[in-house]
């Protein structure tokens, strides 16, 4: 043996190598990656409300510029919430717990928004059907009392700040297609949800939860799980958790089903003697605010960020901010804000500038398929930008690759 | 052992794959068991091959979407080298590594007492031992050529170096393990 390459070969086939593989992984792997293939799938092509807005509202919040994207996250968030506890199975104990929500016209509960490194959200939201819901702001601190309030019949939506007795009103009919169906989809879930009561739960037990007997369910939808914890002789929710959508830990408790909601709390008017503002209607992003981003930042820097989340921008910025000139300061936020709303608009999106030198043309550093669009709108490190064809894109930098997982590649 | 060939509609499927979940499970099923031998001819214990095997179509499935490759030869390559680079963190471990060796070397002391043993052609548990005392880059080589009998051109693509290094590289690597297996039966 080994006395040369066929010779190895030739003898290693004789060798008793147990090495057949077993069918029962193969099936029980094929299975858990069609689940992760389809979960992959579902949030490119999915709203991803849920998963970049906290950032986005939070950004916005801090730049005063607008709540409503913090509060079309906390909708999303409901909205998920309430999708998949109504994604339940034939137990009896479970269809109890879904007609309570199936045939509840008012629904409120406090809920919980956490992620690492950021503040809390705390809100109280309702839900008057069909379309309506008004969020009180409980924490942080600095946007206590804010309230939102959606009403989708009318295609309106209101933020209230009590402390400046500032009305900022959006005319949602007025917003982008994109925008508006987002905004829509995330904030009128409640007939919708209603007719959505399908699917399969694992039951947890029983426990107690502030002296009362709760019954424990895990409920699934997309690859997203959800505990949810029902008062075991009524059937009414008392806790559901999730970190079903990305670093997100949402909890909803304190409900109240079919409470007396007066009216006047879902109005999308203006309280006389307020100041009122519109909220702008966005942009669409489009690839020339990227490269104006990308353009300001690398002058100010020497180098491409390295993501374009606003959060890491932000902070960054502010760490130069005596470095970058009040003009090119101001056209900055210009293009990150737009940039954001591309980057929400376009999962598809994918920024890969970390690390390339500013003027490599042969590297691209940002790609994304604009609508209707066959080919993606490419820009590489000297900020030119190309039409590619799919098939011809960069591999993703997010995801494991031959490249990204070759820390050890053996180099000759 | 070797996995040659992508099946006619190959590339077809590839693209489909990105978007359909029948076709990636097409795929899965031409090329599951050659990850998985490339898998327990690396690591010898059956549960770890399986869970890296599992670590590699878990990640395929996550990335497929975007994944550039044109036709099925390169998704092929991309799996190899997923799986090289999850095998190679792995036995980075050395007491991981040496895990794995304490198996082989049980599972060839149980071969000894059974049966026979034939100086010239040592079993499987004293080969895997031989490669493991090899560098990483050169088990990968001598497993991806010697047992999954594949071309150079896709050892290369696989290990991203040129053909000419993957002939220089196994040739190297073979003359090792004869000197290997020498020391340990007296001849190989």
């Amino acid at each position: 043996m080994l006395t040369n390459e066929d010779q190895f070969i030739r003898d290693a086939e004789g060798l008793n190598i147990d090495d057949a593989p077993r069918a029962a992984h193969r099936q029980d792997l094929k299975r858990r990656m069609l689940a992760v293939h389809e979960q992959s799938l579902s949030q490119t092509e999915r709203p991803r409300s849920a998963d970049r807005p906290l950032r986005i509202g939070r950004w916005t919040v801090n730049k005063r510029i607008a709540s409503i994207a913090a509060a079309v996250l906390v909708a999303a968030c409901a909205t998920g919430m309430i999708l998949l506890l109504t994604t339940g199975g034939a137990d009896v104990a479970w269809a109890d717990v879904q007609d309570k929500i199936r045939n509840t016209r008012t629904f409120v509960f406090t809920m919980s928004v956490q992620m690492e490194g950021q503040p809390e959200y705390v809100m109280r939201v309702m839900f008057l059907g069909p379309g309506r819901m008004r969020q009180e702001t409980i924490k942080p601190d600095a946007a206590k009392g804010v309230v939102n309030i959606f009403d989708l019949n009318k295609e309106k939506m209101i933020c209230l700040v009590p402390q400046q007795k500032l009305a900022r009103t959006a005319d949602l009919s007025a917003f982008p297609e994109e925008v508006r169906k987002k905004h829509l989809e995330s904030a009128g879930p409640l007939s919708k949800v209603k007719e959505m009561i399908k699917g399969a739960e694992t039951e947890l037990g029983e426990k107690e939860i502030d002296g009362r007997k709760a019954k424990g369910y895990e409920v699934e939808k997309d690859g997203h799980k959800m505990t949810v914890w029902v008062d075991a002789k009524t059937a009414v929710p008392i806790e559901m958790t999730t970190r079903a959508f990305g670093d997100f830990q949402v909890t909803m408790s304190d409900f109240e089903l079919n409470k007396k909601l007066d009216e006047s709390l879902f109005s999308v008017e203006p309280p006389e003697g307020w100041k009122v503002e519109e909220f702008p209607v966005p942009k669409m992003g489009t690839v020339e605010d990227v490269v104006g981003l990308l353009r300001i930042w690398s002058k100010v820097t020497g180098a491409f960020p390295k993501g374009l989340t606003p959060d890491h921008l932000v902070k960054e910025l502010v760490k130069r901010e005596k470095e970058c000139s009040k003009e090119d300061m101001k056209k900055l936020a210009g293009y990150m804000q737009q940039t954001v709303i591309l980057l929400v608009l376009h999962p598809e999106a994918r920024y890969a500038g970390e690390g390339v030198k500013v003027g490599d043309a042969k590297t691209a550093v940002f790609w994304y398929q604009p609508k209707d669009s066959e080919t993606y709108k490419v820009v590489y490190g000297d900020l030119t930008v190309k039409d590619v064809a799919e098939d011809d894109l960069p591999a993703d930098p997010r995801k494991p690759s031959p490249d990204d997982e070759a820390d050890d590649q053996p180099k000759d | 052992m070797s996995i040659d060939g992508a099946a006619e509609g190959g590339d077809d499927l590839l693209r489909r794959a990105r978007r359909s979940g029948e076709a990636l499970g097409q795929l899965y099923e031409r090329h599951y068991d050659g990850v998985f031998r490339y898998c327990i001819h690396r690591l010898f214990v059956r549960e770890v091959a399986e869970d890296i095997t599992s670590a590699v179509f878990l990640a395929v499935a996550g990335s497929i979407r975007t994944f550039g490759g044109r036709c099925e030869q390169d998704f092929r390559n991309w799996l190899f080298a997923i799986a090289t680079n999850r095998i190679n963190a792995h036995i980075r471990s050395s007491k991981r590594r040496q895990a794995l060796l304490a198996v082989a070397a049980a599972q060839r002391r149980i071969r000894l007492a059974g049966e026979p043993v034939d100086e010239r052609r040592p079993d499987w548990p004293s080969l895997y031992e031989a490669i493991a005392s090899l560098k990483t880059k050169e088990q990968a080589v001598v497993t991806l050529r010697g047992l999954e009998q594949l071309p150079y051109e896709q050892v290369a693509a696989t290990l991203g170096i040129k053909p000419s290094a993957a002939r220089v590289r196994f040739n190297r690597a073979l003359k090792k393990l004869r000197a290997s297996l020498a020391n340990r039966f007296g001849r190989a």
